[in-house]
This record gives structure tokens, sequence and C-alpha cells, in this order.
């Protein structure tokens, strides 16, 4: 119904790739293919995984010298035409978060680590969160030396998708010389192996499917070359690397929701109650129609945030938390009337409405609530929006 | 607005509307509509003129008819910066509703005579719609147009006319007949409000300004040129006009007016020693309201690139209308919320414009009326309750 007007925008290339995704959904990416991918030791299926290379969805967006191809609206629109299938695989981390912010900023091995994500051979995993950080991922203990011998990491991260499976973790820690006014300063990254001594890792689940782990750093001994970057300046490049993960999400939701309102409103056709069927009485109707609205107005700031990336930074992080915020709050809200509408069904663990609204819910306190993003919308307009206004009234 | 994106020629285009505004607004009207104050008759004419002189009242018209044959993005940037800038929220019936259906529904005649008094600002227009009995659901309107020789004489009634104080001429709907379809009965006519028979009975608004009207009908003569298009055409006519207009409904310009407002009151009330700009829950609330003007904007500019695609727009716009008209009432509500117990001091001279003795600061003095005011947003033009039963029927195919 309502992704007619998204394809009127769509040139044949992004058709190919949405008609792609929707096939791929119905008869490969079925209820019972996702849980035989959560059943794998894992948590997610590499055989679903290599069709993704295949299909060429694991270079999207990121440089055509490393094998990619197109750019941030084919991302926002791939995720927007699989959201629905609730894919576990960890796609958004390799081809949204890690891969783009190393192409741009790693060394030539780092690089070429990208082409081999792209690939499907090679994996990472974002470990910037930490139990105390919430949304604020600058705030983190997590400590790296230099010393003559090389690099040496000590601390624990949280949260880490995929972090107990990934080839590399892409970790951000404090450099340790250099003692930093501003949280924001002083942060480095590095890309470490997974199997290097003295990482430890314990994986657990999500509750929308997905498999974590927290990481613990014990003095951990490497070269100078796993350095990402500027060593103390991570932190812009790790703001841009969310800010594309803010647009995913939001790209993504708006997929989860489009389908939630599709079951619900098929479901309140078919069901009879009282002798007709739910969607007779109006009450039924607008709850419906303020889901559509919902969905439309996600799916519109997404494709207008994922427009925005290649901005300035202020209207790319504007953007971005407007689309992040957004989706936070209105697509919990649809998964929620997914499920109320459709009654006690909703509350059970094999229907797919409950799963829907379990991964709009995950998404909610991820990268940001709408809270957090409203006030960094704030944050960012303040001084700008006060200047304006004196101007005006000059 | 989405400023830092446009092509670089209507960047340009946008700061020399900009500087045209900001030199030729008179600073007492400026002054005024900052203040959210009411505004008389001859100032509405004075900034008229003023765009008229400059060719930008009804720019986006042909040329033929007085019009520079504006592109829609043009039109759009003008509208936008108009209302950021604090010119007055004109009555736009006649430059972007009668005009254009002249211009596709009338006769040579009608043409020549209505277009060039349109853009020379001679006449003022008021809308007749509505009736009494004849609220969302327009179609059921009664007011009766009977056809005698080279004239039809009205009778009925017409309500919560704004402006009507005002206004020489009228374009309404009227039932020219009863058979089939309440639709298919109703025709298009022009009616000079001064004609022997119309007569007007004010309406005070919850706000306490004389805004609305009620017009009475009592055989009034309206000759038969002043019809436009044919008998029973009517509805059909007034659709189409709608059509053109339905990105408006968004009320994006007229939104980011509010939220600028807004923030530099926050800037001066203070609480707890600090300015409600920096209060958290605040910050909060502006923040939410912020997103959902973000999502109106990106909505917009999806439909306007549907259309430059050559899509048209269909029954999906109304979630614009529902969604502008809520996100103001949640700006005008917030507004009151940062003025405090103030916005409760009713100071009527306020209203009119800068007083001598004033009783709250200037901010706070229209607050609560332009929230009261707001009220009318989500029940004219199709109310929030028409617009999810449209979008449930014609979108979702319920």
């Amino acid at each position: 119904m309502s992704t007619v007007s998204t394809n009127a925008l769509l040139n044949d290339d992004q058709k190919m790739l949405v008609e792609g995704a929707e096939r791929y959904a119905k008869s490969v990416y079925s209820a019972a293919a996702r849980s035989a991918s959560m059943a794998e030791p894992e948590g997610f299926s590499r055989q679903r995984w290599a069709e993704f290379a295949d299909m060429g969805w694991l270079g999207l967006g990121l440089p055509e010298d490393l094998g990619g191809v197109y750019g941030a609206q084919e991302v926002a629109i791939l995720l927007d035409a699989i959201g629905g299938a609730l894919v576990v695989e960890p796609f958004l981390d390799n081809v949204v978060l890690c891969g783009p912010l190393l192409a741009a900023h790693g060394s030539a091995e780092q690089r070429a680590l990208v082409s081999s994500m792209i690939a499907g051979k090679t994996q990472f995993a974002f470990a910037a969160a930490e139990a105390r950080s919430r949304y604020d991922l600058y705030d983190v203990a997590t400590s790296v030396e230099r010393t003559p011998q090389g690099l040496v990491l000590t601390g624990e991260k949280h949260l880490v998708a995929c972090g107990d499976s990934a080839d590399y973790l892409l970790v951000l820690a404090r450099d340790k010389a250099m003692p930093a006014a501003n949280a924001r300063d002083g942060l480095s990254l590095l890309l470490v192996p997974r199997q290097t001594p003295g990482v430890s890792t314990r994986g657990y689940r999500t509750y929308d499917g997905r498999r974590c782990a927290d990481v613990v750093f014990d003095k951990v001994s490497l070269p100078a070359s796993a350095m990402v970057g500027t060593a103390g300046a991570a932190w812009p490049v790790v703001e841009a690397a969310c800010d594309r993960m803010h647009v995913a999400l939001a790209a993504e939701a708006a997929g989860v929701m489009q389908t939630v309102l599709d079951m619900t409103t098929e479901y309140a056709r078919t069901r009879k109650q009282f002798g007709r069927p739910i969607v007779a009485n109006q009450v039924y109707q607008h709850r419906l129609v303020d889901m559509y609205v919902h969905v439309e107005e996600a799916r519109s700031l997404a494709l207008h945030a994922a427009a925005m990336l290649d901005e300035d930074e202020a209207a790319r992080a504007r953007w971005a938390s407007g689309a992040k915020a957004y989706v936070s709050a209105a697509g919990r809200k649809v998964g929620e009337e997914g499920v109320q509408l459709h009654g006690a069904i909703g509350m059970t663990e094999e229907y797919a409405a409950g799963g829907l609204y379990k991964r709009l819910a995950a998404i909610a306190n991820q990268y940001g609530d709408a809270e957090w993003h409203y006030r960094r919308i704030r944050d960012l307009a303040d001084a700008q929006a006060v200047g304006e206004m004196d101007e005006a009234n000059s | 607005m989405t400023e830092s994106h446009e092509a670089v020629d209507l960047k340009e285009f946008r700061r020399e509307v900009r500087a045209f505004i900001r030199a030729n607004l008179p600073d007492e009207i400026r002054d005024k509509v900052r203040r959210g104050c009411a505004l008389k008759k001859e100032e509405y004419r004075r900034w008229e003129r003023i765009l008229a002189a400059q060719g930008w009242l009804v720019p986006h018209w042909p040329k033929e008819w007085g019009g520079l044959g504006w592109n829609s993005d043009q039109k759009m940037v003008l509208d936008e910066e108009k209302c950021i800038n604090d010119c007055p929220e004109l009555v736009n019936f006649p430059y972007e509703m009668v005009g254009p259906m002249l211009m596709r529904y009338g006769s040579e005649g009608q043409k020549h005579h209505y277009l060039p008094r349109i853009a020379n600002v001679e006449d003022w227009w008021c809308q007749g719609y509505s009736e009494p009995n004849s609220g969302s659901d327009l179609a059921s309107l009664q007011t009766r147009a009977e056809l005698h020789g080279d004239h039809y004489v009205v009778n009925g009634s017409k309500i919560w006319t704004s402006h009507a104080q005002y206004a020489n001429r009228m374009f309404a709907l009227v039932r020219t007949s009863t058979e089939g379809k309440q639709q298919e009965g109703i025709t298009f006519l022009f009616i000079d409000m001064t004609a022997p028979g119309v007569s007007l009975r004010p309406i005070i608004g919850i706000h306490g300004w004389h805004m609305f009207n009620q017009i009475f009908f009592d055989n009034v003569k309206v000759p038969v040129e002043d019809r436009i298009g044919n008998e029973n055409q009517g509805w059909t006519i007034a659709k189409s006009v709608l059509e053109s207009e339905r990105l408006n409904l968004a009320r994006v310009a007229e939104n980011h007016r509010r939220l600028r407002r807004l923030k530099w009151i926050a800037s001066q009330v203070r609480e707890g020693g600090q300015p409600l700009l920096e209060r958290d829950w605040f910050r909060n609330r502006l923040g939410e309201l912020e997103v959902r003007l973000m999502a109106l904007e990106a909505s917009v500019a999806r439909f306007r690139q549907q259309v430059k695609v050559g899509g048209r727009l269909g029954a999906e716009t109304g979630r614009l209308k529902l969604r502008g008209s809520q996100l103001i009432q949640d700006f005008e509500n917030l507004t009151v919320d940062a003025v405090g117990p103030q916005s409760l001091a009713f100071d009527p001279e306020a209203h009119h414009g800068p007083a001598e003795d004033e009783l709250t600061p200037w901010y706070a003095a229209t607050a609560s009326s332009r929230r009261f005011v707001s009220r009318g947003y989500t029940i004219a033009g199709g109310s929030s309750e028409v617009q999810h039963i449209s979008l449930a029927k014609q979108v979702l195919g319920l």
C-alpha cells in the first residue's frame, strides 16, 4: 500500500535492490530460517551471511576501490525493505558502523580487512559502550597505554554485538598519556583481533534475538599498528559512525513498523467479533491511521537523514538524531499498538507481532533513546538559535 | 529550514527575499506580528500593496495575469521567508484559490474583471463554505440559490467566516439543486457583500477577539455572470482548487515561526535561576516538538520529490494536515507553559499592539489567546477526525 509512494522515488537500481530484498525475505529469510540462525552457536547463520555477500549487500555504501557500491541512500532503502524479516546477522555493525569507519580512517592493512568483510570473509564488532556509558559513548574507562613495546589495552566493554564471534573488535579507549579536560578528547580507536591473548568474552542473548557479549581486555599487548586513525582524536570519527547507525536504525525501524501495520491491518480485516470484522469499528480504523502516519513519518525522516549524511556535520547530526529520536518513540508505540490490536495472540512467542514489537523496543534503547536525542538536538541548536533570534529581534 | 541543502541559485534567491522583507516590512507591523497581536485591515492592506508593487503578491501567477511565472520552489522560499520573518499571515484565498480557480474555470469576462482587481489589492474576499448545519459534512450545505432570469436569488446563512467584517466579496458554495447526489447540486457563486439583503453577525472567539462571523442572505440578488463554471459544477471546482494546496497544509513555515518565537521566549523566562531554555523538562518537550517538525519537513520534501518525478499527490497528503495542525497546537501550548502562571492575566489592550502600561511582558500578553485560537487548526479545513476517516478509507482501504 504505502510503499507505492516510496517506489515512485526509486531509480532502477534501487528498485532492483528492493525487489531482490523482498524476494529474499519471502523465499529464504522466513521465520523458520530466522529461528535456525538464532540457534547457531554464533547466534547467526554463516550461510545467510555468505548470501548477503553474494547479493552485494555487504558492500553497500562502501568505497568502490574496496569492492563497495552505492551510498547511504541505498543502505536505508535496503534496511527499510528487509526490516520486517528481523535479520539477526550483524549487518549494521559491519556494513554501517565498522566498515565505513575503517574504510575512511584505517591503515592500508585495515582497509584491506574491509574488502575482506565485503566479500563475507571477515567480521567486525564495535566495542565502544561500557556499563557506565549508557548512551554517552565517550564516557569510557577502558584505557590504552602507549609503550616502546607497543600498546597495552585494559578495560571492560558491554553489550558488544557479536562480540564473541567477530574476527576483530573495534575498541574505543582512553589514551592514558592524554589527560583530557573534556571527556570527548583523548580517545583512541584500536582494531583488536579477538583471538589476542588477554581478550576474554562472555556471550549472551538480547531479547530481540541477537547475540551480544561482554568483553574483558586484561593488559592486552598490541602492536602500534592496531591504532585506527590519529591517537587521541577518535571522537569525531565515532560520532560520524554513530550518525550512520542512527539513520540505519531509523530505516530498519520504518521497515519493521510497516510490517506491523500491514499485519495488523490484515488481522483486523479477518478477525471477527460481535458478528463483524473488528476493522469495521472506527476506533480500529483510526488507530491504524495513526500507525500509518508514524510509519510514513519514520520513513520520510530516515530517507531525508540518509541524504544529509554527506552534508556538513551540524546538518548530519541534527537529522540523524531527529530520525533516531522519532523511531525510538514512534517505533515502540507502533509495536505496542500491533500487540494491542491483535489482542492475546499478540502476546505469544510464536506469533510474529511480538517479535516485531521486541525489535522496535530494542531499537528504542540503543544508540540513544528519544530523550537523549532530543537533548542532542537542543545542544546542537542552542548557540545558533539564540544568535538567530537576537538578530531577528535587533 | 532546509536552507543549507538548496541549490546555490535558490540560496541566493532566499537571501534576496530575506533582504527585501527586512528592508520593506514596516517596523510597526513586524512588531505587532511578533507580539502575536491582531492586525487592522489597513495593516494587512499596506503590506499587501508593498508586496504587489514588488510583484510578490501573486508571483506564481502567469505573466499575462500580472504574475512572474515563478516555479513552486521559488514560491515556497518566499512563503517560508515571509512566515519566519514576521510578515502578517495574509488572508490568501484570493491569491491561492480564487485567482487560480478563475484561470481554470472563469469566463474571459470574469478573468479580465477579477484577476487584475485581485493582483492590485482592490477587493477583500471571504470564504462562504461552512453553514450552521454543514461543518465537516460540507456537501450537505443548504444555502439556496434560485435562478430568476439574469440573476440568482440567494437565501440562507454561512458561518465561521473569518474577516467577513472587512470583506466586500465572498466566494460561496450554494445549493442549486436537490436532485441526485448532494455534491451534484452545488454551484460556485461570487457574492457582493454590500448587496441589499446581506447582513452580518459578529462571533467573538474563546480568545476574546472578533474573529468569526455569521452571514445571512435574505433574497440577495447575484447576477448570473458571477457564477463560476456551470450550474451544479461547484463541488468539482472547489475540490480541484483544494488539491493544489495540499502541501501547504503541513504548515512547516508556520510551525518554524512558532518554534523560533518559543525559543526566544524561553531564553528570556527564568526558572530556578536558569533560562528556561536550559531546564531539562523544557528541553525535552521542545526537542520532541522539533523532531515532529523535522518529520513534517522530511515528509513534505518527499512529496515534493514525488511531484517532481511526475507523481500525483492524493489522499495520503491528509497526514500533513493532521500532523501539521496538531503540532501548531502543541507549540502554542508549550509557549503558554513557558510563560507559566503569567499567562492567566488577560489584557485585551495588549492584543492590539504595544500599550503604555503593560500588565505582563509583551510575549506573555498574547500567548494564551494564540493558544486558544490554535484549537481551531484541527477543526477547520477538514477536522482531524475527518482526516482519519479519509486516510482510513482512501489510503489504507478500510
